[in-house]
């Protein structure tokens, strides 16, 4: 194991248990305040956990356990952070930023220079190595920004939301550097974008209020996801319920009729729907019936939300049965388009 | 008054009135004093040995209390505006206490603690260290006035700059230290000169403190406002002369500190 990390902070009710293997990126997700950017913290050393401990290579970061109390300050950690903001030291040019790292650690200034270089050639910005961050737009800043974490060559590299402040024409530039330039590295990285994951992440984690709600390899999560922000962010409908002899019963109370699935009568259970394969009113056995809160626009088709369900359908249904927000109606599945599994 | 009416739309006339009596309060004084100089005798009035001494040592002891505050008031502003510990409120009002104290106060405070009956004074009497009434006595009082200076205006810029670059340069393997000197103290640079060179005025212009502490010998302590003060008495030509030149150098530090502050503040705000 590359980290292993457990960590506690009652004033911001978290509680995460991580590990990591060498060479590998996992990526966090979640939703605001789900505890993200403080798990960064932690590792990164900028925060203080009340329990846990966490060792990355065999060195201790921290460890709050029984009596004990071991603490490596963040700039003995080799731990680096990227944030949302480049945070470019803005009185250095672009060149002395990236070799700040090797500088302090007590590299000579022409070394720490030709590291500097090298990393500002991996992510195409040697072109910019005199100028001063102000005069970088935010995608090169980040850039730069990306050099300058790796320059340290770190043992832990923590991304936090890297693609966030970014301009859409921007991001996938970034996004396609930091997909070259993170291979073979350890690396956590925070994101709210599904396509951050699916790039970048071997594994995805996802927090909700300070816990681990799921977790798993990227695929599998999206595919079979186990909570609603995984739901979400794959764009698919999840019920959350009971095995039952004809499929399963859902917290809500809805019956619903499945055609395969793996699971013991009675195990906990989640089933999938995407929103393409619902109708309205159609004939399918799997029925969720009740009032349109919402419609809103999905490329080409019109997603109609009842509660938590979603269904995707052709403008020209919408114009048809006169659907808007108010109406009752019943949205339906055919039982072999529910993908369900266990929980347990 | 163009530039002013460009970019004073929405302030009611009587506040430009009231401004322009303000200003005129501020430079009348100034001029009345002008045209008392007697521009004839300027050249030798200014340049008599006691001047020229009392202004040389004005200069030399206020570059030194300047010196001073940066070493002490650096790490003080630091650690007000960047620790946070018990009393920290109450180091905060008193290290501003020198800012509305009488300065005669300080000066008999400082004459208490460093004279030769003073709380320090007689064991630094035995080491043959006599500071009462000597140049270093004058360098300690103006010290003791200019700190809050800067002090002051440190602390609030890296209150207001936040530690959000700090934490950077720490997960780059950087040293509390080297964090301080390569990051922090770059990054508040406009700061610290503005406070250097306000120190450095209120350094210059320190009069009370001094007379108290160090007395009024010629080339020792006599510094320049002493010197002006003693010659109202005995020649007001003199005397109306060297405050001109007071008022000459006054300016030419605004004019500094305003642009040490300025491009660089710019620059700051550009990247941020």
């Amino acid at each position: 194991m590359s980290l292993s990390f457990s960590a506690a902070l009652s004033a911001r009710s978290l509680e995460v248990d991580l590990e990591l293997a060498g060479g590998e990126t996992v990526a966090i997700l979640g939703p605001n305040g789900a505890g993200k950017s403080t798990t960064i913290g932690i590792l990164a050393g900028l925060l203080r956990p009340d329990t846990g401990f966490a060792t990355l290579d065999g060195r201790s970061l921290f460890d709050f356990r029984g009596g004990t109390h071991k603490w490596m300050p963040p700039h003995a950690r080799n731990v680096s952070l990227l944030a949302q903001d480049p945070l470019l030291f803005p009185h250095l040019t672009v060149r002395e930023n990236v070799a700040f790292g090797p500088r302090s650690a007590g590299v000579s200034r022409a070394r720490a220079h030709a590291t500097a270089d090298h990393w500002l050639d991996e992510v195409e910005a040697s072109s910019l190595a005199g100028r001063k961050p102000a005069e970088l737009s935010g995608g090169e800043a980040q850039r730069v920004a990306v050099a300058r974490a790796l320059a340290t060559d770190p043992r832990l590299l923590l991304l936090d939301e890297p693609m966030a402040a970014l301009d859409v024409t921007v991001a996938p530039l970034v996004r396609r550097v930091l997909r070259r330039v993170l291979h073979g590295r350890t690396v956590v990285i925070v994101t709210h974008d599904i396509l951050d994951a699916l790039v970048l992440a071997d594994r995805v984690i996802v927090l909700n209020e300070g816990r681990i709600v799921d977790a798993g390899p990227t695929r599998e999560v999206l595919e079979r996801p186990r909570s609603r922000f995984a739901a979400d962010l794959a764009g698919l409908n999840l019920l959350l319920g009971t095995r039952t002899a004809t499929g399963m019963v859902t917290h809500d109370g809805d019956q619903v009729a499945v055609t395969d699935g793996v699971a013991p009568i009675g195990a906990r259970v989640a089933a999938v729907i995407r929103p393409t394969a619902m109708t309205v009113g159609g004939a399918g056995s799997v029925r969720f019936e009740g009032t349109i809160t919402d419609l809103e626009p999905r490329g080409d088709l019109i997603r109609i939300r009842v509660g938590t369900i979603a269904a995707d359908v052709t403008p020209s249904v919408v114009a048809d049965l006169d659907l808007a927000p108010g109406h009752r109606v019943a949205l339906t599945a055919e039982p072999r388009d529910v993908t369900m599994y266990s929980l347990d | 008054m163009t530039r002013l009416r460009a970019t004073s739309g929405p302030v009611p006339r009587w506040v430009i009135a009231v401004a322009i009596v303000g200003g005129v309060f501020v430079l009348l004084p100034l001029a009345a004093m002008a045209t008392r100089v007697n521009w004839g005798q300027f050249g030798a009035l200014v340049s008599s040995p006691s001047s020229v001494a009392a202004l040389l040592l004005s200069l030399r002891t206020s570059l030194a209390a300047t010196a001073l505050c940066f070493v002490l008031g650096v790490p003080m502003a630091v650690v007000v505006g960047r620790t946070r510990f018990a009393g920290q409120r109450i180091l905060r009002s008193l290290v501003l206490l020198p800012l509305v104290l009488p300065p005669v106060v300080g000066g008999i405070a400082l004459l208490y603690t460093f004279g030769r009956q003073g709380l320090l004074g007689s064991t630094l009497s035995i080491l043959g260290v006599d500071i009462a009434f000597s140049t270093t006595a004058v360098v300690l009082a103006q010290t003791f006035v200019a700190l809050p200076f800067l002090v002051l205006s440190l602390e609030g810029a890296l209150r207001t700059a936040g530690t959000r670059y700090e934490e950077v340069a720490a997960t780059l393997g950087a040293r509390p230290t080297t964090v301080l000197w390569r990051v922090t103290l770059p990054l508040v640079l406009p700061a610290v000169l503005s406070g250097a060179v306000l120190s450095f005025a209120r350094a210059l212009g320190e009069f009370g403190a001094t007379l108290t502490f160090a007395g009024s010998l010629q080339g020792v302590t006599r510094t320049l406002p002493l010197e002006i003060y003693l010659q109202r008495e005995t020649d007001p030509d003199a005397a109306v002369a060297l405050a001109l030149v007071l008022v000459a150098v006054a300016v030419v530090v605004i004019g500094i500190a305003q642009r040490v502050a300025d491009p660089l503040s710019l620059r700051r705000q550009g990247s941020l």
